[in-house]
């Protein structure tokens, strides 16, 4: 058999403490994860279940207590622009225009103007924000505001797009709408997603992958692969089933608690 | 410096801007509403000192003015005094107030 290719992201047996006054916190204990490039990974669970530790982790904002964290083979020290993330409240930078925002990436790196122009007007239309283009944040709605985050993302070139409940504060038909959009760029690029939720539907909706985390450390409880045919019907009866298996695994440590 | 959103240093991290740019590309900009709010501040108390100064010990000055009307009871000039003071105040405010508005249009918390 083939040697499996090299995985973009490999997470071996990492754990997380944090010092919270005289207690010691165990965000997530004993974390082995590997992704493959082009793969959309959920991470999902409860709040407290590491998850969005996991993904700061993988985005080099923090660094693990135990265990090593690696993108290519080579340890994650630092943020960069390589492994972009997009945050639940957007964080854009207020004082920008939307053209400005997504440029920011392209500026910083050094790039000429003609080039981040080039660059910059891609990625508007690719999100379809061209009437907004000089807009500034506060005048923009929730979805608008995730779409130039994930523009600014994407125009850095990076390959591992790294999303921490992205769609979380939005109302639910403009979350459909963004999760179809993210789906289609997802397979025109080829990027590599990782994406945390707590909403199992989301996750079965979006993902190749379901890493299922429950709290009390942080810990990953199972890793699901799902082989529903895309696009896929939230109403279908295969779809039902999978979120039935998923959501017992999610809730499975209520029980081992009361053991 | 410390009221900045941590969440900015770290998108501005992993779009690729660390160490001194980040003073000029966050820190600053984001620190411009409390600046301008500052320096009306300033203004307006700075206009107010340098009155009363005038009043106070130095022969020139719209207060001194004001002082000399007074003792030759020229009422007429010490109320255009007042009114010269607050006129200059006023546009000088609104001088700020302008420059202010035109490079904080992002902030919605921003029009003076």
């Amino acid at each position: 058999m083939a040697e499996a290719p090299l995985p973009i992201i490999e997470i071996k047996r990492v754990s997380k403490q944090f010092q919270l006054q005289e207690q010691t916190i165990h965000a997530l204990s004993d974390a082995t994860l590997s992704i493959a490039k082009g793969e959309f990974v959920c991470l999902i669970g409860a709040s407290g279940c590491g998850k969005s530790t996991l993904l700061r982790i993988m985005a080099g904002f923090e660094q693990p207590s135990a265990g090593a964290a690696l993108m290519w083979d080579k340890p994650i020290e630092r943020p960069d622009p390589g492994r972009g993330m997009v945050f639940q409240d957007y964080a854009l930078f207020p004082w920008l225009s939307v053209l400005d925002n997504i440029g920011f990436g392209p500026t910083s790196r050094g790039l000429g103007k003609a080039e981040v122009k080039a660059t910059v007007d891609k990625f508007v239309e690719l999100v379809g924000l061209q009437k907004f283009a000089n807009a500034y944040p506060h005048q923009l709605s929730g979805g608008m505001k995730q779409r130039v985050a994930i523009a600014r993302v994407l125009a850095n070139d990076a390959e591992l797009v790294l999303m921490d409940e992205p769609f979380g504060a939005l109302d639910a038909m403009t979350r459909e709408r963004l999760q179809d959009e993210l789906l289609d760029i997802w397979q025109r690029t080829k990027l590599t997603v990782v994406f945390v939720t707590h909403s199992v539907e989301e996750a079965i909706f979006l993902a190749d992958r379901v890493v299922v985390m429950t709290p009390g450390p942080g810990r990953i409880e199972s890793d699901n692969r799902l082989d529903l045919p895309r696009p896929r019907d939230v109403a279908s009866p295969e779809f039902n089933a999978v979120r039935r298996v998923l959501g017992a695994k999610l809730h499975s440590h209520h029980g081992k608690k009361a053991a | 410096m410390r009221a900045v959103d941590p969440k900015l240093f770290e998108a501005a991290a992993m779009l690729g801007c660390r160490g001194n740019a980040q003073f000029y590309k966050v820190v600053l900009p984001a620190a411009m509403p409390s600046i301008f709010t500052g320096l009306r501040l300033g203004l307006g108390l700075a206009w107010f000192v340098i009155v009363v100064g005038e009043m106070t010990g130095v022969p020139q000055g719209l207060g001194a003015v004001i002082m000399d009307a007074r003792t030759l009871s020229r009422t007429d000039l010490v109320i255009c005094g007042m009114f010269v003071i607050g006129l200059a105040g006023y546009l000088s405010d609104r001088v700020v107030v302008v420059i202010g508005n035109r490079l904080l249009r992002w902030s919605p918390s921003h029009h003076g």
